[in-house]
């Protein structure tokens, strides 16, 4: 396995790692529009991703690390969601599975926000972390050996021709 | 190990993690069910009680109420009936007769039952009342009006949390009435269901709510009486649960009649004339 160059905290630049934090905490912003409409939380991922995957691989690392782990937490939020609207729309009362499920969603986000802090606060500190499945995922489309060649050398700015 | 390796242990991770989660949810609803269980729902039954009160004395203060003995005895002669074939009876029933012209009986929280004489006039015999009553029992006993409520409270927070623009307002009103709508349906049904098996117990045909139904449509097709005529409004599909009704299978079973004489106590009504 070829050995790969990471950057370390300190060659990381303070912004770099404000925008990597932000990542995450944009999901907590998210959070506090969308409550019933978990699918703005992606929204907002998918967003930032895009705005600031082309900024630095540390960055564009962290995006998509927060992005991928929003689509399994939205999946899950959309489906108790769905759940609610047809309960109260038809006349359907709300069974064991439903309060079941509730528990579960409670638990699976609150889980979820653990390793978003975790990961918010590496990322502040300019250190990576892995999620299970997701990071490794992210890691290896910035870093791995198929990797995106994200900083490609700026071309130099010339005055128009004539000068 | 392979980075594919990897991955497969990652997604195992997952897939154990999502399993414990759901495990402990399992665990969790028991827990929280075996102590509900335990201290049964008197919260809940005391606030339909005070539900109850509340909208007893607004009835009281707004409306007239009927007190006559001769219908009185005639309306404990059916509950009477009515709740024995039912075993013990979770609530201490208790029906207003309100002077109305009103076409129409409903189902409050704590066991209230609301039947106004325009209702009572229309009707043919004492058992089509007990019919009528007994499908305001199985509101009660399924508590619709409670769920209803909770039901309207919920709607309220999630449209609420969903934003508070102006254009939404619109769209509250709507999604409500298709709530209303489509919960009416689905729940009178279920209480006529409730009352046919429940006549069938209190050995009254349950033959007389497909009458007491009939009655009241035949009515309302001969008197366009929108203002008045209020039964098919909060008891949608009159046509097709006659039908259900009047297809009810009995087992051969022998009625008992109620001996209630029907026309004397109707006479007693007030404004029989209009």
């Amino acid at each position: 396995m070829s050995e790969i160059n990471l950057p370390q905290p300190d060659q990381i630049e303070q912004r770099e790692k404000e925008d990597a934090m932000g990542a995450y905490l944009m999901m907590f912003a998210a959070w506090a529009f969308g409550l019933p409409l978990p699918i703005l939380n992606l929204v907002a991922a998918i967003i930032y991703f895009f705005v600031n995957k082309k900024e630095s691989c540390f960055v564009a690392f962290h995006a998509l690390q927060s992005l991928l782990s929003q689509i399994l937490v939205t999946l899950v939020n959309v489906v108790l969601v769905v759940w609610l609207i047809r309960n109260l729309v038809t006349d359907m009362w709300f069974s064991s599975g439903f309060y079941i499920y509730l528990i579960f969603m409670g638990l699976f986000n609150i889980l979820y926000i653990i390793f978003s802090v975790v990961a918010l606060s590496r990322a502040r500190k300019g250190r990576f972390y892995y999620m299970p499945f997701f990071g490794r995922l992210s890691f290896a489309r910035y870093y791995g050996p198929s990797a995106v060649k994200q900083d490609k050398p700026m071309p130099p700015n010339k005055p128009p021709e004539g000068f | 190990m392979s980075l594919g390796r990897y991955i497969f242990r990652d997604i195992l991770i997952l897939i154990v993690v999502i399993g414990i989660l759901a495990g402990s949810s399992i665990g969790i609803y028991q827990l929280i069910n075996k102590s509900r269980r335990r201290s049964p729902p008197q919260r809940a039954l005391a606030l339909e009680l005070k539900l109850k009160d509340l909208i007893r004395s607004s009835i009281v203060a707004a409306e007239e109420t009927l007190e006559i003995p001769e219908l009185q005895q005639a309306i404990d002669v059916i509950t009477e009936r009515l709740t024995e074939a039912y075993g013990t009876f979770p609530y201490t029933l208790e029906i207003l007769v309100v002077d109305s012209p009103i076409v129409n009986a409903l189902a409050f929280p704590g066991g209230l039952i609301v039947c106004y004489s325009g209702l009572l006039e229309k009707l043919d015999s004492a058992e089509e009342l007990a019919a009528i009553l007994a499908h305001e029992l199985g509101h009660v006993v399924y508590r619709d009006a409670m769920k209803q409520l909770t039901r309207r409270i919920g709607m309220d927070v999630l449209l609420s949390l969903a934003g508070g623009h102006q254009a939404e307002v619109l769209l509250k009103r709507i999604v409500r009435e298709v709530v209303d709508l489509r919960y009416s349906r689905t729940v009178e049904q279920r209480a006529d269901r409730y009352a046919l098996d429940l006549l069938l117990q209190a050995h009254i045909d349950p033959a007389f709510l497909g009458k007491a139904l009939e009655q009241l449509q035949k009515d309302s097709e001969e008197h366009k009486s929108p203002e008045v005529f209020k039964y098919l409004d909060t008891h949608p599909e009159l046509g097709t649960r006659t039908e259900e009704a009047a297809v009810f299978e009995t087992g051969g079973q022998i009625f008992e009649s109620l001996n209630l004489d029907w026309p004397a106590i109707k006479d007693k009504l007030p404004g029989l004339l209009d």
